[in-house]
């Protein structure tokens, strides 16, 4: 039986003690951040941007996320499992799991242990090597290749790629990688290849729509005597010009009559045949040129659209085909007008941008009217007697 | 003490101040502002850069001999545009327009700008620098 002073001294403690565990469990809930979702479970943003990013619905989108989340949660145990190499999902509108084991694993135990969610969607491939021995031979050949060659792990390929940006890079790689392969262990698994794309900067394929000094791509274009391919702009912008950091060395322009239009050719780079649309589909973001329409067979009324590297994709219809050109020196009135009535459609920065229909180069900016919601296009008319023409290949 | 000869001796020096504070405007040239006919459309380049006034006067955008909008007026060493803002040499503006062979900008120019054009835009120049809209900063 406890005294009055004790039982004073047990109250008093038990209220600081509910006390510290009162601010002691605010204190965690302030901490983390409130979240009633369960872990992992996509915001409706992400979504959105899966569906975007995979040009599939929604609703697929958040389907290829809740396999996603299956995966990652037996992620860590296939990743410890001594029969799996490695594994990897298919994201989209059919989401699968391919899982690598090595040679000569019975594979349905493996499919058994996995939640039924995924038993479904996973098949097995056989591996020699996993992900980690395979990073393992890429830092060996790393330590060995000093500098001017990449190491990329391709574990799904089983390839460790040695990547170089020249012919002697490739030879002085292949003579470092055969000193490292004894006992041929690694046969079958090092690649070396010169990539100049991959190793000295990001692939850049040139074409319409891309952002250069101030101004727009329009088409790619060839040299009719020569043959060379080089890209467009419109002769009103300067004469200096690069986009992705590749210089575009001027050739010619012709700011006169029909024509508001120069061109340049790439000092690297892959020039294509290609606009930017700005619409994902088995294309993403650009749409191949495979010919041209000439100004008198384009239709009043009909729609039409464009790139410009500022207002980016958009379609107006054509309420004009003998507009002139006021900032080009003996205009003639062979420039299209190009409204819009909801957006901004030109701006500073679109000039030289590609105007088309479908797979047909129609023209290119040039220029727009104060309220910007009026475009105006060099027609096909404005390449007449040029010595280039659009590239349709 | 400050006598006659010391009061004599701060006249001088303030003429003298005077003097040289004028020799010195008397040497600077008024701006020479270009500006470009005023029309329903516009070139669609972007043009931008930071304003700066060269010793002969000519206003240059990037180095390059610099149009300015149509309807600009000087003030004092500034530029007015038609919406009022003003500019000076030293400010960075981006606005739409185009950068053209000189030989093509004579045409574009208003007939006050014709008249003393060949000062900003003589022998020697490669491009020029039109500017036809300048974006709110």
């Amino acid at each position: 039986m406890l005294s009055r002073r004790g039982r004073r001294a047990r109250t008093i403690a038990t209220v600081l003690l509910s006390t510290l565990v009162f601010l002691a469990s605010n204190a965690v809930a302030e901490a983390a951040p409130v979240d009633s979702s369960p872990v992992g479970e996509s915001s409706d943003a992400d979504r959105a941007a899966v569906a975007k990013e995979l040009g599939i619905s929604e609703e697929d989108a958040l389907a290829s996320l809740d396999f996603q989340g299956a995966v990652s949660a037996e992620a860590l145990r296939l990743s410890t499992d001594p029969r799996v190499t490695s594994f990897w999902m298919e994201s989209g509108r059919s989401p699968h799991l391919t899982i690598g084991v090595r040679p000569g694993t019975a594979t349905e135990p493996l499919r058994a242990s996995l939640p039924a969610q995924l038993r479904r969607a996973t098949k097995f491939t056989e591996q020699r090597f996993s992900e980690e021995e395979l990073a393992q031979i890429g830092a060996a050949l790393n330590q060995s290749l000093t500098g001017g060659s990449t190491i990329h792990v391709d574990v799904q390929h089983q390839k460790v790629e040695v990547l170089a940006t020249s012919d002697s890079g490739v030879e002085y790689a292949m003579t470092k990688v055969k000193a490292q392969r004894s006992a041929d262990a690694w046969s079958d698994v090092v690649e070396v290849r010169v990539d100049r794309g991959l190793t000295a900067m990001p692939a850049v394929d040139i074409y319409g729509g891309r952002t250069s000094s101030g101004c727009t791509l329009g088409f790619t274009v060839r040299n009719t005597s020569t043959g060379t391919r080089g890209t467009t702009t419109a002769a009103h912008c300067g004469n200096s010009q690069a986009t992705a950091g590749i210089n575009l060395p001027f050739k010619f322009e012709w700011l006169t009559g029909s024509s508001d239009v120069q061109w340049h050719t790439a000092s690297s780079g892959t020039l294509r045949n290609w606009v930017t649309d700005g619409t994902f589909d088995s294309t993403p973001y650009y749409r191949s040129i495979t010919g041209t329409t000439a100004r008198l067979s384009l239709v009043l009324g009909g729609t039409y659209c464009k790139f410009g590297a500022t207002t980016g994709y958009g379609c107006g219809v054509l309420n004009s085909r003998t507009e002139p050109a006021s900032w080009v020196p003996n205009s003639t009135p062979r420039y299209l007008a190009i409204d819009s009535s909801t957006t901004q459609f030109c701006i500073g920065g679109d000039s030289g941008g590609p105007v088309y229909a479908g797979a047909k180069g129609v023209g290119l900016v040039s220029g727009c009217t104060g309220n910007q919601k009026r475009l105006i296009s060099m027609s096909m008319d404005g390449f007449g007697g040029l010595p280039i023409v659009v590239a349709t290949s | 003490m400050v006598g006659l000869r010391g009061r004599a001796l701060r006249v001088a020096a303030a003429l003298i101040g005077a003097l040289t504070l004028g020799a010195c405007t008397a040497n600077t040239p008024p701006p020479i502002l270009l500006t470009v006919r005023a029309t329903e459309y516009q070139m669609a380049a972007s043009v931008e850069g930071t304003v700066t006034l060269s010793p002969s006067g000519c206003y240059q955008l990037e180095g390059q001999p610099l149009v300015w909008p149509a309807g600009s007026v000087l003030s004092g060493q500034t530029v007015r545009l038609p919406d009022g803002r003003t500019i000076a040499s030293g400010a960075r503006i981006a606005g739409g327009g185009g950068i053209l062979a000189a030989a093509d900008v004579w045409g574009l120019l208003d007939p006050a700008s014709q008249q003393h054009a060949s000062q900003c835009l003589g022998a020697g120049t490669v491009e020029v620098a039109v500017v036809q809209t300048i974006q709110a900063s």
